[in-house]
């Protein structure tokens, strides 16, 4: 434990303390009347962070002996993590300051959230895995079930927390087995130990903490949870679960696979193939008959994930690149989505369903337009960017000799088209209801817009990311 | 460059007319149609080198990476598909200006024209089959917007959905096909994959990427079994139905089946998928236009037979038959327009479409008759206009081609074109001929010369080609068909080929049968409208609707919200996992050496087991004896770890434990000793709550009243057995559960 130890992780380190020194602000000082200000300074202070953690210049480190890494690939992770929950929590201030749901707890909630979400991306060991995980999971679950005087909101908490806790269980069985067989935690030794040879047990433990995972980024079949929470939660919590946790399991995923099982990526890129078809299966099918938008983007992000995975499985550095411009890409167009719909009322109360966007493009062109732009994109409709996320992953596994994998997730995609058209078409062309109306503050409105503009003009060169990717996959991938 | 900026011109001016529209819509119909026209011109500039036989190239690095190049490529299949869509593009520009009434927004139907221009031209010029692909879906969102441009009207809302639900999944579809092809090819470029043709067909992946792409293909061009959604797309105004549904983007099928000829054409499948869609297509949307009253509706079905014919043609694999192909694509687009534009003239200036109240207008619209009645006859095939060259080498074609049997393609195309004879004929009888008529719901009258003159103008090009072939288009097919074949294509286009051919037989007998069944119209609509008939909407309604109730259905049922059911959901596939990765792991022999048996631990061992088990088999107390019995079992489980066989231990080990306490269980239950007879309570009632024990010793005035209990006492049961068993003779249940806690 040296200085250089704690110089690398002081990100984590400032962020953390920020959040304890929230705390005692918020608790000593007029609580919830500073919630609206905690909020701001939590996305100025996420914005900070990435800022600081993106422009930290290059090359690999680790520290404490080699149980946290610091590499490209965990720098690219955390920017977009840190950067969706600014956004998100900067868009939902709105929202549960007139719904009466802002705590001040709330942004130190996220904040701790995304330390874990941190301590998981650079994880270099079975048990800062588990830690990070479990910090992220349970500031998750109480924010699950923060609006307490919810029926649903209590549901969704529970429910989360039954089947995460129980994932968390299957991981750390999965994580014992793996230490029973190597004789390590740390990735590195594991990854020597399965070049020799993979003893069964070795296997299991990698199936187990794999399951695991896939509760975490609810992948088919275990994402069980992730219709009722989705819906459950209030929206702005909803968001941010369909955003940076995904981003964060996703790094941890490839990180497990590639630096702890580096050595054997058949055997997981078979589990890791059969999760992505099954969740782009269904999720496609299973969002045909929602009428409730919420619920929908749960199995869209289900599908969404099952094409992020399909990036891991093919287990190269294309296959990682193509993942992690897909979640990019996922969780942008995610921003822009949940802005419309923390701003869909009736009356001042929050509406959900489908249905109530009939006709919406008569009363609001320009944000249907912008919704139109979004819904396309997530259906992966050239030219939007949710076309090239798409293009890069089914490339990936083309040139990574899985073309059988490209071509279920394009059926998969025509499929998925049907759910995300539907709602253009209500939109442009249903028939005269109650309306819906769309308030929106600043920030909302922006985030909309501009993740709609996003979407077009990204088209040119995807904003320089593509290289930056790369470089963050190579680094993971040796 | 100039290629880029030629498909880049009509997106650029897309935003112009939004913006222009505040100075007036001349001056916003001015400006799209210059735009088009700067376009149409720098098309032209390139045009003596494609003609010569050069291919005109414009490279930009997009996106490397992905294989995603914004290249550009004009050849003559380029060429003559971009001048079409921006030619006509021109045409309809003028035609909307005047066809739009004052209360429709007219900056946003030039935008989405001029987006939908854009992407048509972009499609027919790149070189990158993944920018096509780009340009190919944002044909069908922009077309989406088109067709719900009038969004008062409901069919409108049905057309607009369809459209877009059909040409769009079909589209997606593509991409795989496109990925498939590419990764044989080993590049994304037009250029590299055209050059493949034998990779790609020796290709075991080729029948998939020809399905997947030709489904992009079928579902754009409203091929058999996709048909449908086009006649469902006219509820678009009719500059859009003139230009989307006739020039341009169901050709846009067509172009890309001609732009993969050379690399997909020529095999069996091929033949066999494409000539018989064709075929299909062209027979049944022919007999189906010929009974519709709906002007744009005959019309649309009657472009779908056409695309059937051209369809077909390509699916003949011959250069001869893809030379007729290209040319009656030409024809088509310029006869098909002019009668849509008409359709339009005569609905916007009589307020109806319905052929049933029309009639007589000949004498009251002169021009529009004299337009309609050549684009009409040219469609028929009747000399001397275009429609009757290449629906003459069309029918040349199919007689000489073997299709189940030698002679059945031939027939099949005769009566397809039988009844395009019908349906052309009707357009101008039903519509034109007869009297005149008092109850047209507005007085119709030639509409101003900005409506018809567009019309005009392609008629002029239908009678120009169709009398002098040679001098007007022929240059323009050889190179097209040179393009699309890959060698070098000099066709000579004849009007007449003498007696011997036996297309002039099938072209006499389709006139004569077309006109016979004009003339029996009202008798073959009876049984038309008596005879039941697939409705398309319908099915596609009832193919959509079930499988969207079965995925709710199946949501439902899988996630009904219970904990439970997500937990056992879980639980299987983690089970599922786990049989996997024993199946799928490697059973590893032991990295440890055997251990050295040496004789002194193993006497030990011997000597502690027979202790052991000689100890249990002497005891009396059955207690004991089971954790004697036990512990000989853990002794062997040393023995086998000592043997090298940790494995074997520990299955021992975990068997040997749940085997003694399940025992030890049983061993609970059991009387601690044998027990003796006795007249003690029965169990029941002894270890049951007060009441039961009260009954137990109050028996005798109950037992006197009620014949359950007239028996002896040791059976005999609590009251509450007989209500809450309902039953005289059954043990009480709620004493059952509560047994095992003692």
């Amino acid at each position: 434990m040296t200085s250089a130890d704690f110089s690398t992780v002081l990100p984590e380190i400032v962020l953390a303390g920020y959040a304890m020194a929230a705390l005692m602000f918020g608790v000593y000082t007029t609580k919830d009347k500073v919630a609206p200000l905690l909020v701001w300074v939590t996305a100025a202070v996420f914005a900070v962070v990435a800022l600081w953690i993106g422009t930290s210049g290059a090359g690999e480190r680790g520290a404490f002996g080699g149980m946290f890494i610091d590499d490209p690939f965990a720098r690219f992770a955390k920017v977009t993590v840190l950067l969706s929950a600014a956004a998100v929590i900067a868009m939902s201030q709105d929202y549960m300051l007139r719904r009466g749901l802002l705590r001040f707890e709330f942004p130190i909630l996220v904040t701790l959230a995304v330390v874990g979400m941190m301590m998981m991306i650079s994880a270099g060991d079975l048990m800062a895995l588990y830690m990070g995980l479990e910090l992220q999971s349970l500031a998750l679950y109480v924010v699950a079930a923060m609006r307490r005087d919810s029926a649903r909101s209590s549901e969704a908490g529970l429910k989360y927390f039954v089947l995460g806790a129980l994932s968390s269980g299957l991981l750390l069985y999965g994580a014992s087995l793996v230490y029973g067989y190597a004789g390590t935690t740390l990735f590195s030794g594991i990854l020597s130990t399965v070049q020799e040879g993979v003893p069964l047990g070795l296997l299991f433990g990698l199936v187990f903490m794999l399951a695991g995972l896939a509760f975490k980024v609810s992948a088919a079949p275990f994402h069980m949870w992730t219709p009722d929470v989705y819906e459950g939660s209030p929206t702005p919590v909803t968001a941010f679960f369909a955003t940076a946790p995904k981003v964060a399991a996703m790094a941890l995923i490839a990180r497990l696979a590639q630096d702890a099982f580096g050595a054997i990526p058949g055997q997981w890129g078979q589990v890791l193939a059969a999760l992505a078809v099954v969740s782009m299966f269904l999720g496609a099918v299973a969002a045909i008959g929602q009428r409730d938008i919420k619920r929908l983007m749960a199995y869209s992000s289900i599908a969404h994930m099952g094409y992020a995975l399909i990036g891991l499985a093919v287990g190269t550095a294309q296959g990682v690149q193509a993942m992690m411009i897909y979640m990019v890409i996922y969780v942008t167009m995610n921003v822009g989505t949940f802005a419309f719909i923390l701003s869909m009322e009736r009356d001042g109360r929050p509406v959900t369903q489908i249905g109530a966007l009939n006709m919406f493009a008569r009363r609001e062109p320009l944000k249907a337009l912008a919704m139109l732009v979004l819904l396309f994109s997530l259906a992966g409709v050239p030219p939007m960017l949710g076309f090239f996320g798409k293009f890069y992953v089914l490339r990936a596994a083309v040139d990574g000799g899985m073309l059988w994998l490209a071509v279920a997730g394009a059926v998969a995609s025509v499929i998925g088209a049907f759910y995300y058209l539907r709602i253009v078409y209500f939109m442009y062309f249903g028939t005269e209801q109650d309306p819906v109306e769309s308030r929106m503050d600043a920030v909302q409105w922006s985030m909309l817009m501009g993740v709609a503009v996003v979407m077009l003009i990204g088209i040119v060169n995807l904003f320089g990311i593509e290289p930056v990717a790369a470089r963050a996959a190579d680094a993971l991938v040796h | 460059m100039s290629l880029a900026l030629i498909a880049a011109l009509p997106f650029l001016g897309a935003l112009l007319p939004g913006l222009l529209i505040r100075a007036g819509r001349d001056a916003c119909a001015a400006v799209t149609g210059s735009i088009t026209a700067l376009a149409l011109l720098m098309l032209g500039l390139h045009a003596p080198a494609v003609l010569r036989g050069e291919i005109v190239q414009t490279r930009i690095d997009w996106l490397p990476a992905l294989g995603l190049n914004a290249n550009f490529f004009l050849d003559g299949l380029g060429l003559l598909f971009a001048g079409m869509i921006l030619g006509i593009g021109l045409l309809i520009i003028l035609y909307a200006r005047f066809y739009l009434a004052k209360s429709d927004p007219m900056g946003q139907f030039y935008s989405y024209l001029m987006l939908f221009q854009g992407a048509m031209v972009g499609i027919v010029l790149s070189d990158n089959i993944l920018l096509l692909l780009v340009f190919w879906e944002l044909t069908s969102l922009s077309s989406f917007l088109l067709i719900g441009y009038w969004k008062h009207l409901p069919e409108g809302r049905q057309g607009a959905r369809m459209a877009l639900a059909v040409t769009g999944g079909g589209g997606l579809a593509m991409i795989a096909g496109m990925l498939i092809l590419g990764n044989i090819a080993g590049s994304y470029d037009l250029t590299v994959i055209l050059s493949q043709k034998e990779a790609i067909q020796a290709s075991e992946w080729y029948l998939p990427a020809l399905i997947l792409i030709l489904l992009g293909a079928f579902t754009k061009s409203a091929q058999f079994p996709f048909h449908f959604w086009l006649p469902h797309a006219m509820a678009a105004p009719t500059p859009v139905s003139a230009y989307l549904h006739s020039a341009t983007m169901v050709k846009a099928g067509l172009f890309l089946m001609a732009r993969m000829w050379p690399v997909l054409a020529g095999t069996p499948e091929w033949f066999w998928i494409v000539a018989t869609t064709g075929l299909v297509t062209m027979v049944i949307a022919a007999k189906i236009a010929l009974f519709k009253d709906d002007l744009k509706a005959l019309l649309a079905f009657s472009t779908v037979s056409h695309l059937g014919l051209i369809t077909m043609l390509l699916g003949f694999g011959t250069k001869a038959a893809a030379t007729v192909a290209v040319f009656h694509i030409i024809n088509h687009a310029t006869f098909k327009a002019a009668l849509f534009m008409t359709a339009g003239i005569v609905d916007h200036e009589a307020h109806t479409r319905d052929l049933k109240r029309l009639g007589g207008l000949r004498l009251l619209m002169p021009i529009t008759f004299t337009i309609a009645l050549l684009a009409a006859l040219s469609m028929a095939g009747i000399p001397p206009l275009n429609g009757f060259l290449s629906k003459e080498m069309m029918l040349e074609e199919a007689a000489h081609t073997v299709w189940i049997t030698p002679w059945a393609m031939g027939v099949l195309a005769t009566i397809g074109a039988l009844f395009s004879v019908a349906y052309s004929f009707r357009f101008i009888a039903h519509g034109f001929l007869g009297p005149v008529r008092d109850d047209y719901p507005a007085r119709p009258h030639d509409p101003g010369f900005g409506l018809w003159a567009a019309p005009a103008l392609l008629v002029v090009l239908v009678v120009v080609i169709g009398i002098l072939p040679m001098t007007a288009v022929s240059w323009l097919v050889n190179v097209a068909a040179s393009a699309v074949t890959g060698t070098n294509v000099e066709k000579h286009i004849y009007h007449w080929h003498g007696l011997e051919p036996p297309a002039l037989w099938m072209s006499l007998a389709a006139v004569g049968g077309g006109i016979m069944l004009v003339s029996l119209h009202a008798r073959l609509q009876a049984l038309w409208d008596a005879a039941p008939r697939p409705d398309a909407k319908g099915i596609f309604d009832g193919i959509v609707e079930p499988l969207a109730a079965a995925a709710r259905e199946l949501t439902n049922t899988l996630h009904n919200g219970s904990l439970t059911r997500a937990i056992a959901i879980a639980t299987l596939a983690i089970a599922g996992a786990g049989v996997w990765a024993f199946g799928g792991g490697a059973h590893l022999p032991g990295s440890v050496a055997l251990t050295v048996m040496e004789p002194v631990p193993v006497i030990a061992w011997a000597v502690l087991m027979i202790a052991a088990l000689a100890a249990a088999l002497l005891h009396r107390n059955r207690l004991l004896a089971l954790i004697l019995t036990g512990i000989v079992g853990l002794i062997i489980s040393i023995g086998f770890a000592y043997f090298s066989a940790p494995d074997l231990a520990l299955t021992q080990i975990s068997v040997e434990v749940v085997t003694i306490l399940l025992m030890l269980l049983a061993l609970h239950f059991l009387p601690k000793t044998t027990p003796r007879e006795s007249s003690a309570p029965p169990a029941a009632a002894r270890c049951g709550h007060r009441r039961g024990r009260r009954a137990w010793h109050r028996p005798s005035r109950l037992a006197d009243h009620d014949p359950a209990r007239r028996i002896r006492p040791d059976f005999r049961l609590p009251p509450c057995a007989i209500e809450a068993g309902s039953g005289r003779n059954q043990c009480c249940q709620h004493h059952h559960r509560r047994f095992p806690r003692l």
